[in-house]
């Protein structure tokens, strides 16, 4: 079931940095009643399967999601071309139900925050090979921020899967 | 029809004409190698994520002199045998380059089982071993602007727009107004010193092609430089077009 919301538009003045949503509004506007954040512990044999998620090693040893029943919500980092993007995906069924930027630091290719653009992913879930089932069209002059995007959404998918 | 009888402002016509093909080459052979360069560096760095020039970096002393890199911090901070001190604009931690980390240190605490490096904008936990566990943001830390970090009985206390927070892991945090020992920079000894040296950080390939290619790597000079060239450039078409546009048709008659 999709998810509708209204749209939140927050500049923070550091860096080049557009906050669109909040992590912690994200996580509120997620669940009729926000859970506390879970703590998923990540072995090696984890971290090596969001490290080919994601394309490039994956050392941490813990993520916090949040959960309520079959529903969970993932705030993933990842680099476009130089500064990180953070998104959010929420997961229930195993498939993606809602995506967001929430913030890009990127000095361009902000265009991937556009739901045009996300609704790609609404329903996305893993094939046999466990990379999304789903093709993502591409945004010119973005390329880099939409590869970023796809790999989160796949990191994101799996880590749904490992988590307890 | 001989020259007598060509209207008198046909001469400047052919003056100007040979005047604009000569600085036409002139400004061509002249400009023929900044040309050739910065078609290169354009090309190499509209592919640079491609060719990965970004992760690439160099390591050279006059290199890191001319960028500034080579200086080394005199302090850096300690919590029990751990030392981290800024390095270009990341920091070392026990003399290995902390992975991902682009801000001025602030300081260290230490909640056995954990390390707590802080930074302006990230707190990042590792094991006693080094090993990354998290790294706490604006998200998972107190809102505010994070100042310093200290050790306490309870764990390691973060101190936002002046108020304690504790943490045992980092999972949650509590305001707190217990005893705190603020993490401060010392004098790192001569090892410690000796080692920061030779984790001096290096200029990434993609960032020394745009220096180059935009001629800031020589400073505001090199700057108008290549804006000169820019300007050449559009000499060279103008006068292009116009020996092209003044041309000899071959259906003109001839005297």
């Amino acid at each position: 079931m999709a998810v509708l919301w209204g749209g939140l538009v927050v500049f923070a003045p550091a860096r080049a940095d557009s906050v669109y949503l909040a992590p912690a509004d994200y996580v509120k506007a997620s669940f009729p009643n926000p859970p506390s954040p879970k703590f998923l512990w990540l072995d090696k044999a984890s971290q090596a399967r969001v490290a080919e998620a994601l394309g490039h090693p994956y050392p941490a040893a813990r993520l916090r999601y949040w959960r309520d029943g079959a529903r969970t919500l993932w705030i993933l980092d990842e680099v476009g071309k130089e500064q990180p993007i953070t998104a959010g995906f929420l997961i229930e069924a195993d498939k993606i139900i809602d995506s967001r930027v929430l913030i890009y630091r990127e000095s361009r290719g902000a265009e991937i925050r556009l739901p045009a653009f996300q609704k790609q992913f609404a329903g996305a879930g893993l094939n046999d090979q466990q990379k999304l089932n789903v093709a993502i069209d591409g945004i010119t002059g973005a390329t880099l921020s939409v590869n970023a995007m796809q790999r989160m959404a796949e990191a994101a998918l799996i880590l749904n899967r490992l988590a307890p | 029809m001989n020259s007598k009888h060509r209207h008198p402002g046909h001469h400047g016509r052919d003056h100007l004409g040979v005047a604009l093909r000569r600085w036409h080459r002139r400004i061509g052979l002249a400009g023929a190698l900044f040309l050739a360069w910065m078609a290169v560096s354009g090309i190499l760095l509209n592919h640079s994520g491609d060719l990965d020039l970004g992760r690439q970096e160099l390591h050279s002393p006059w290199l890191g002199r001319w960028y500034g890199l080579g200086e080394s911090a005199n302090t850096g901070f300690h919590a029990g045998r751990h030392w981290l001190a800024a390095s270009g604009d990341g920091a070392v931690l026990d003399g290995r380059p902390l992975a991902d980390w682009t801000e001025p240190p602030l300081g260290m605490a230490r909640a056995a089982p954990l390390l707590a490096i802080a930074g302006a904008q990230h707190v990042r936990l590792l094991t006693e071993t080094g090993e990354l566990v998290e790294t706490l943001d604006a998200s998972t830390l107190p809102a505010g602007r994070l100042r310093r970090i200290g050790e306490s009985e309870a764990g390691f206390v973060v101190d936002v727009d002046g108020k304690s927070y504790v943490s045992a892991d980092g999972e949650s945090f509590a305001a707190y107004e217990g005893a705190v020992r603020w993490s401060a920079a010392e004098a790192l000894s001569p090892a410690e010193r000796a080692t920061l040296v030779q984790q001096a950080p290096g200029v990434s390939v993609e960032r020394l092609l745009e220096d180059l290619h935009s001629g800031r790597f020589f400073g505001r000079g090199g700057v108008w430089v290549v804006d000169g060239l820019g300007i050449a450039l559009v000499l060279l078409a103008l006068t292009g077009f116009w020996i092209w546009w003044r041309r000899p048709s071959p259906h003109k008659r001839r005297p």
